[in-house]
């Protein structure tokens, strides 16, 4: 293994193009990762339409499974950003499948080289863009709904205005770490689980039989990595609903 | 007495398929489904706190960054960077007292609503 140097642990987190598309000096080659949100996009597009196809009075296990999704991502957006949230359901819904499903079909860990699936949320660009997607949006929807009101969003009211000079920034400042820690959450938790999986599974062979000890643990990280990556979607997702509520009711 | 001979017969029949209906119907309105669709909410201790350490360390991060570039900026060199550094932890910390006061909020509403599969939804 330590023959053929590309075998590191990180070779699972390269972008290499598929079709290399050099447009004026800007390189927008279709890669391993846009193929991977690609099939991101046709898996949700499937799995909701799929349930929908035949709505039933009494739904099948597919569309139940559809419609629990469904309930499950409204029931939390109107339990954080109340009922004008709900208008934002679609956003918030679109954003949770997209990051639920990447980050599971991530979990496709195929022994066959070029089938071995790409974990798009394991790239810090891709997070950052949606966190910033999400920052600027949110921010755009409570200026919209609430014009210089949302500024009070960083003055507390009943406050002194002596400790304002001290809150004021205090509150700019973690509300410009928002995107950051959105990101970085999602990214460093994909990225570090798929990376230990890796160096586990490079034990295995190497230790012959008491390979299974890793085997064992690498069954039991499997698990845990599914949890997370459910997990994760489902912060990223909860985290966006309460920063919409904020923008919605600024004044906390 | 006639009277009484006539429940048995229908209750046998519906019964059981009364308890289906009514348990698809509940799964439907996403009554049933708490169990599974509420784990994700009860956050593992593991992830709390992941969370609750890059809360505070890109807060200070972030705020030192800032202070930098501002320094940089009005040339003031170190003094601007150890007030954001500051500012940046007391960010930090705000995040996190609001976050785990929003799981605090979410685990009583979720006490509230488990205890008789309502949901409180106009």
């Amino acid at each position: 293994m330590a023959a053929d140097g590309d075998h590191s642990p990180l070779t699972q987190f390269e972008v290499t193009p598929i079709v290399d598309l050099p447009l004026g000096g800007v390189d927008i080659s279709f890669t391993n990762a846009s193929a991977f949100m690609v099939i991101v996009v046709v898996a949700v597009t499937l799995f909701v339409g799929g349930g929908m196809r035949r709505a039933a009075m009494v739904p099948g296990r597919w569309q139940s499974m559809v419609e629990m999704t469904y309930e499950f991502i409204g029931k939390m957006l109107y339990d954080s950003a109340g009922v004008e949230g709900r208008r934002y359901f679609p956003f918030v819904f679109t954003l949770f499948m997209f990051v639920l499903f990447a980050n599971l079909i991530g979990m496709f860990n195929l022994p066959v080289p070029g089938l071995h699936a790409f974990t798009i949320t394991s790239h810090i660009v891709v997070t950052f863009a949606l966190a910033a997607l999400v920052f600027v949006g949110v921010t755009v929807i409570g200026i919209a709904k609430n014009g210089l009101k949302f500024l009070k969003l960083f003055a507390p009211s009943g406050v002194h205005w002596v400790m304002l000079l001290l809150l004021v920034p205090i509150e700019l400042l973690s509300y410009m770490i928002r995107p950051i820690t959105l990101s970085v959450r999602l990214f460093a938790n994909m990225m570090a689980g798929h990376t230990i999986m890796k160096v586990i599974a490079g034990f295995v062979v190497p230790l012959g039989v008491f390979g299974v000890v890793p085997l064992a643990a690498l069954v039991a990280l499997t698990g845990l990595e599914i949890i997370v990556a459910v997990l994760q979607a489902y912060v990223f997702a909860v985290l966006t609903c309460i920063y919409l509520n904020d923008a919605l009711h600024p004044a906390h | 007495m006639a009277n009484q001979a006539d429940p048995p017969e229908p209750t046998d029949e519906v019964k059981p398929d009364f308890a289906e209906r009514l348990e698809r119907a509940r799964s439907k309105h996403g009554l049933v489904p708490e169990k599974e669709a509420g784990a994700p909410a009860q956050n593992s201790a593991m992830a709390t706190g992941f969370r609750v350490g890059l809360e505070l360390v890109v807060g200070v991060a972030f705020g030192s960054l800032v202070g930098w570039l501002l320094d940089g900026w009005l040339g003031t060199r170190p003094w601007l960077m150890i007030l954001f550094f500051f500012l940046g932890a007391g960010a930090g910390m705000t995040n996190v007292m609001r976050a785990s006061m929003h799981d605090r909020r979410q685990g009583e509403k979720g006490l509230e609503t488990g205890r008789d599969g309502s949901r409180r939804r106009p």
